[in-house]
């Protein structure tokens, strides 16, 4: 700035005042405080899920979690930025230990966390960059080179209620049931409503997930549009396709679906996930029927019950395609002044 | 009934209480002034006095020679001291006339009019404007005898803007109170002057009191309306407040009256109607001053006053200085300076202090949660356009329309990443109209 000479008294402090550019107010929210909530709202599961299989899953999430921290700090460190902590590699952490299978080697944990935190995030452009969700990354590439260990199931405690016996029994979880042509009775489907069943180790509680998710909705954290059109495309294609003939889904068939893999803790957690997610929201719910259809594909035609996992990885490439060609209408555009006009006033 | 329709957009609380005053604005009473001789992004006007002539108050000190600038009138009686650079609120130096005040205010003469009994009515009322120097004083500052002037039979909407829809800036609310009966009249020349069909006072809710005294003083005259607006940011926008009074879009490219409707801010009315009746210039305006200040208080100041005198009558600022803002929070323009002129689009003097000042947080990279785009009041995609100026792909800024941009600096406000949306994607849509006007589509 120019000096003004022509000014006789010229107090420094009142020529030397901040600028910026407008808007000079900002909101409360910010990146931290989100994932923060993000992680409020996975605990519910997680202590549900050391509940009903017992602390043998703890070192899963402590492997997890600090790896994937040591991971985020080791790159900022060797890439000279300053480290500030976001929590978000805390959440791709828990995230990650709750979709493995808690009877796997423990390294599996650190593993996938380097290959969530290293491979899938930073090597991208670190936050905001990546192109595939690095929780379920971790585990794709896990469960592709580990087959046998990262399908098995890990069954709850004989303390836990609820359990339906016939289950534990044959060793088959509400969705092998169902893969194997069998339906749900009451039992089972309350059984896997609560999360008393096998299953990954923080996937099987569909009630402490949905409360988790409910906070996130009401924080705006997320939005509904996602989970939603997946779920709701989940059910429709377990009605139609998922029973005896077409459009034979029972009841049992339709929520064990629903309630069992991943479908939960995949569309309120991992599909809505902002980086590997489209913007608009008409996107957003193609972007969710999406999920919802591929991982139905998986399950009814794949070698194994569930396949929300490739069905996720598999949608994460459609994102740029959607942020490109489907976007909202700018107000202002494909109008003509004379159409406006003729709307009528009154 | 035409559609309501709100799209995007904010609910903003800030940490300083309303004024809510009912009674009229005190005078402030500056030693000096320094009037602009360009005001908005029109022409200079050109002075016409000369250093130490006396000059009285609304006497005419800058003529306007070219099309876009408008004229410029002494907003005190007494001495021209000095015609030259000054620093501006946009931190550029501009010319203009230092006048120090007699403290007489001797009145100059009323404004001649074109007594030229042959022309419309409504050429004489724009004729008068454009002599009384009444630009847009809502903030954009367009000349508002250009905006007059419209093809008759074309408009059938008057939408007089009361919105006020920033948060701190209660100068219009004070205006519709006060000067009730000047408002309506200001609407009713406008009408005259553009032919438009129907009148609509655009107020928002919260401000009851002026709602209630606008009903109550137009009454049943027919086809005049007061709209009630959600309090909701930014509805006193000019395309949004159109959208929603009269469901109609204005389209990329096009001016309101392009679609039939004209946008008067409430104290352009007034303005007009004073000029009209009284033959009075445009040399005062009222002035919110709040925030971090000691007395907050809503005044009546002359043009060209300096802030550091205006805010020094408000008892200055109560705590070390984050900001000062030239209009409101979220559009106003932040001052290097406290020596620079008030103009005419001045609505108020905010001052945020270091402490409340949560722009100044650093930024961190894009997570895409998307909240910009789900309160853009046009629909676009904010952190789209950011990431392609950052790479500089105008090809990209133009197709995400960064053009349409209204700088409302919502996306701004909701960024939890604290990243300048608004200012990015008003660099990217400045460039990309420059890329425009030299005729390269980019390719």
């Amino acid at each position: 700035m120019t000096e003004n000479n022509d000014k006789t008294v010229v107090e420094d402090a009142r020529l030397r005042i901040p600028v910026a550019a407008s808007p000079h107010l900002r909101d409360k929210p910010s990146d931290v405080s989100i994932m923060r909530d993000v992680v409020l709202a996975l605990l519910p599961a997680i202590a549900g899920s050391i509940y009903i299989f017992g602390t043998r899953v703890i070192p899963y999430y402590l492997i997890s979690v600090g790896m994937s921290i040591l991971c985020d700090w080791l790159w900022q460190r060797a890439k000279d930025r300053h480290y500030r902590f976001d929590y978000s590699p805390l959440v791709t952490g828990l995230l990650l230990a709750m979709s493995l299978p808690g009877n796997v080697p423990l390294w599996f944990a650190a593993a996938g966390a380097v290959l969530a935190i290293i491979i899938a995030k930073e090597c991208f452009g670190g936050i905001g960059r990546n192109i595939f969700n690095p929780a379920i990354f971790g585990r794709g590439v896990l469960r592709i080179i580990f087959v046998a260990q990262m399908t098995r199931n890990i069954w709850p405690r004989a303390e836990v209620p609820y359990q339906v016996t016939a289950d534990v029994v044959t060793g088959a979880t509400p969705l092998e049931l169902l893969k194997s042509g069998m339906d749900l009775d009451s039992g089972q489907l309350l059984a896997s409503f609560l999360g008393v069943t096998g299953g990954k180790i923080g996937e099987t509680s569909a009630l402490l997930l949905l409360v988790g998710a409910a906070y996130l909705l009401c924080r705006r954290v997320i939005r509904f549009r996602i989970p939603v059109a997946m779920l709701g495309v989940i059910a429709i294609m377990a009605f139609l396709f998922g029973g005896r003939g077409f459009a034979g889904g029972s009841l049992g068939v339709v929520a064990g679906h629903l309630l069992g893999g991943a479908s939960i803790l995949g569309a309120f957690y991992m599909a809505t996930d902002y980086s590997t997610s489209p913007s608009a929201p008409r996107a957003q719910w193609l972007y969710g029927a999406g999920v919802g259809l591929v991982t139905m594909l998986f399950r009814f035609y794949g070698d194994y019950p569930e396949g929300f996992t490739f069905a996720l990885l598999i949608m994460n490439l459609t994102v740029p395609l959607f942020d490109r060609y489907v976007l909202p209408r700018v107000v202002g555009t494909e109008v003509k002044a004379e159409q406006e006009k003729e709307k009528a006033a009154r | 009934m035409a559609k309501r329709i709100v799209i995007g957009g904010i609910d903003i609380n800030v940490p300083w209480r309303r004024l809510d005053q009912a009674g009229p604005a005190l005078e402030f009473v500056p030693k000096q002034v320094a009037v602009p001789l360009a005001q908005g992004s029109g022409k200079p006007a050109e002075a016409v006095v000369e250093v130490g002539q006396e000059v009285k108050l609304g006497q005419l000190i800058g003529e306007a020679k070219e099309k876009s600038a408008s004229r410029a009138h002494a907003s005190v009686s007494g001495k021209v001291e000095r015609i030259g650079e000054t620093p501006t609120a946009d931190g550029e130096n501009k010319t203009c006339v230092w006048i120090r005040n007699d403290f007489k205010n001797t009145p100059a003469d009323p404004i001649e009019r074109n007594e030229d009994e042959d022309g419309a009515p409504s050429e004489r009322i724009i004729d008068v404007v454009k002599k009384a120097g009444i630009i847009g004083m809502g903030g954009a500052m367009f000349p508002s005898g250009t905006k007059l002037k419209v093809e008759r039979g074309t408009i059938d909407w008057c939408l007089v803007n009361g919105a006020e829809c920033e948060p701190l800036v209660e100068s219009d609310s004070v205006l519709m109170v006060t000067e009730t009966e000047r408002v309506i009249r200001g609407a009713a020349l406008i009408r005259q002057a553009t032919g438009a069909r129907q009148v609509a006072f655009c107020i928002e809710e919260d401000k009851t009191v002026a709602l209630d005294a606008l009903a109550k003083a137009i009454g049943a005259t027919p086809d005049v309306t007061v709209i009630r607006l959600p309090h909701h940011y930014p509805m006193g926008g000019e395309k949004q407040l159109i959208l929603y009074a009269t469901g109609r879009e204005v389209p990329e490219g096009c001016l309101p009256s392009d679609v039939g409707v004209v946008v008067f801010n409430v104290g352009t009315a007034t303005a007009i109607a004073d000029a009209v009746d009284y033959g009075k210039a445009l040399t005062s305006r009222l002035c919110t001053v709040a925030g971090d200040v000691m007395r907050p208080d809503i005044l009546r100041i002359p043009i060209g006053s300096l802030a550091e005198e205006v805010l020094a009558f408000c008892g200055g600022a109560s705590s070390t200085y984050g900001k000062v803002i030239m209009g409101g929070p979220m559009m106003g323009k932040s001052l290097g300076r406290l020596d620079v002129p008030l103009h005419k689009g001045a609505n108020s003097l905010v001052v945020i202090s270091r402490n409340a000042d949560f722009a100044t947080l650093p930024e961190q990279p894009c997570i895409r949660c998307d909240r910009c785009s789900q309160v853009c009041p046009m629909r676009l995609m904010p952190q789209l356009i950011d990431r392609a100026q950052r790479r500089d792909d105008l090809t990209a800024c133009k197709r995400l329309k960064a053009t349409s941009c209204i700088n409302c600096g919502c996306c701004t406000y909701v960024c939890p990443s604290r990243i300048p949306l608004a200012r990015n994607i008003t660099a990217a849509s400045s460039t990309v109209k420059k890329m425009k006007e030299s005729g390269d589509d980019g390719k």
